[in-house]
């Protein structure tokens, strides 16, 4: 039985080659299965189930089993108690942070808004490295 | 990945991977929900419907602890846990040195053992003389212009930076929510998800969510971690510089500095953190006696350039 993970991260980065460095071959969007191939170490090879491409992800992109968007199927209902699935965007989540945002209107969310637009492409950060004279020893090939 | 990180993926997933899904039934719960949620379905679990079956995925959340929140969830506590901290420190609105966090940031998160979170790696400069640094669950991660000043080189920043790093890896921020709310917060969800309380559960949701946030800020602000908490982000910091290429050493330089710095009785980094000498001491063993290689000046250049905006 082929095993299915399921991506947990809002943007997976499927690679080349198990390393950071490799170049990007697309990006892996929250809660898409994939098929898992083999693993190294820290990173895992994977088929992706929607359109078939292969490649590496971290481990950490990467959760077991299928995550369940809809809020009313029989999946869910018995998510709780079950580890084959998880739930998106329930818990602590959009809706609840609406809710605190409500009960404490004074608090300014609009910096860590832009916070998240701090993007580095690893392009970026390969020609960093290479302008700093940074040898890496393995984490970044 | 060598810690209690990869430990918990290879409990979550390798084990899976090897032997299937065939044991994804006896995971994960605790062994005191395990068996309540185990004795009450094979009596009721069956034909229980309604009430009865809220009540079995109540106390199977009893079971529940920090580790089962999901990265969105952690994201969302982070987010917040960053919106509190930025009304301690206001935001440094410097598009180059954020940029120059950013990227130096977010190169040292790709080496660590947890370089996918949610939403990932933010870095934000905060416009305080105080020496601090936060690391908000998720990856949000605040740094105060008076901790850029301990900092004599771009590797001892990158040592500033990498050790906040390990208190994402560690999932340090989410430890300092009470366990008890944990429970009730996995209680909660699950009466939720079967839509039997709506805006009551989504409510409750929201008071959990808060004195979640309160937790946690208490920790970073006032009460700090506990010493073995330091210890591993520091431990994580000088692996992740050793990966990247930076000197570790340069942790202890910039320690050296922060205890040249640092004011006692301000409620900054001398209240949440060991004394600098103390950290020093861990960190010369962890590091060995490596020689030290010199930096070059592309590198010392940028590094000026940056301190200049600071």
């Amino acid at each position: 039985m082929a095993d299915i993970m399921s991506v947990q991260v809002m943007k997976g980065q499927l690679r080349k080659e198990p390393s950071f460095l490799s170049p990007v071959l697309r990006i892996l969007s929250y809660t898409e299965t994939v098929t898992v191939l083999s693993q190294k170490e820290d990173w895992v090879e994977i088929k992706a189930d929607k359109d078939g491409v292969n490649g590496w992800l971290h481990a950490s992109a990467l959760t077991a089993g299928k995550i369940e968007l809809d809020p009313g199927s029989e999946n869910v209902k018995t998510a709780v108690s079950s580890d084959e699935y998880a739930l998106a965007g329930k818990g602590f989540s959009k809706e609840v942070e609406k809710g605190y945002k409500s009960k404490n209107p004074h608090m300014n969310f609009s910096w860590i808004d832009k916070m998240e637009t701090f993007m580095v492409s690893h392009e970026n950060m390969k020609a960093f490295l290479q302008e700093g004279k940074v040898i890496s020893q393995g984490g970044i090939s | 990945m060598k810690n209690s990180t990869r430990r918990e993926f290879l409990e979550k997933t390798g084990a899976l991977i090897v032997f299937g899904l065939m044991f994804a039934g006896c995971k994960t719960m605790g062994t005191l929900g395990q068996n309540m949620g185990n004795i009450l379905e094979g009596t009721v679990g069956q034909s229980g419907g309604g009430n009865v079956g809220l009540a079995l995925k109540s106390a199977k959340a009893i079971g529940r602890n920090f580790t089962d929140f999901t990265p969105e969830q952690e994201y969302y506590i982070g987010r917040t846990v960053g919106a509190q901290l930025l009304g301690k420190y206001p935001p440094f609105d410097n598009s180059p040195a954020n940029n120059y966090a950013n990227i130096l940031g977010q190169t040292l998160a790709q080496a660590s053992n947890l370089p996918e979170t949610f939403g990932g790696y933010h870095f934000l400069i905060q416009d305080s003389d105080e020496i601090n640094a936060f690391a908000a669950p998720g990856g949000f991660i605040f740094i105060t212009k008076g901790m850029i000043r301990c900092c004599d080189s771009e590797d001892a920043f990158a040592a500033v930076l990498a050790h906040e790093i390990g208190h994402i890896q560690f999932r340090h921020g989410i430890q300092s929510i009470k366990k008890s709310r944990i429970a009730d917060t996995f209680a909660t969800i699950g009466v939720e998800s079967a839509k039997q309380f709506g805006a009551k559960g989504l409510g409750r949701l929201v008071d959990l969510f808060e004195e979640s946030i309160i937790d946690i800020t208490k920790t970073l602000v006032t009460d700090g971690y506990s010493r073995s908490f330091e210890n591993e982000a520091d431990q994580a910091a000088v692996d992740i510089m050793k990966r990247v290429g930076y000197d570790p050493a340069c942790l202890m330089d910039m320690l050296h500095k922060m205890e040249h710095n640092l004011i006692p009785g301000r409620n900054d980094f001398s209240q949440t953190h060991p004394e600098p000498k103390i950290r020093i001491e861990t960190i010369q063993t962890l590091v060995g006696h490596i020689s030290r290689p010199g930096q070059p000046e592309s590198r010392i250049n940028r590094f000026q350039q940056f301190s200049k905006m600071i």
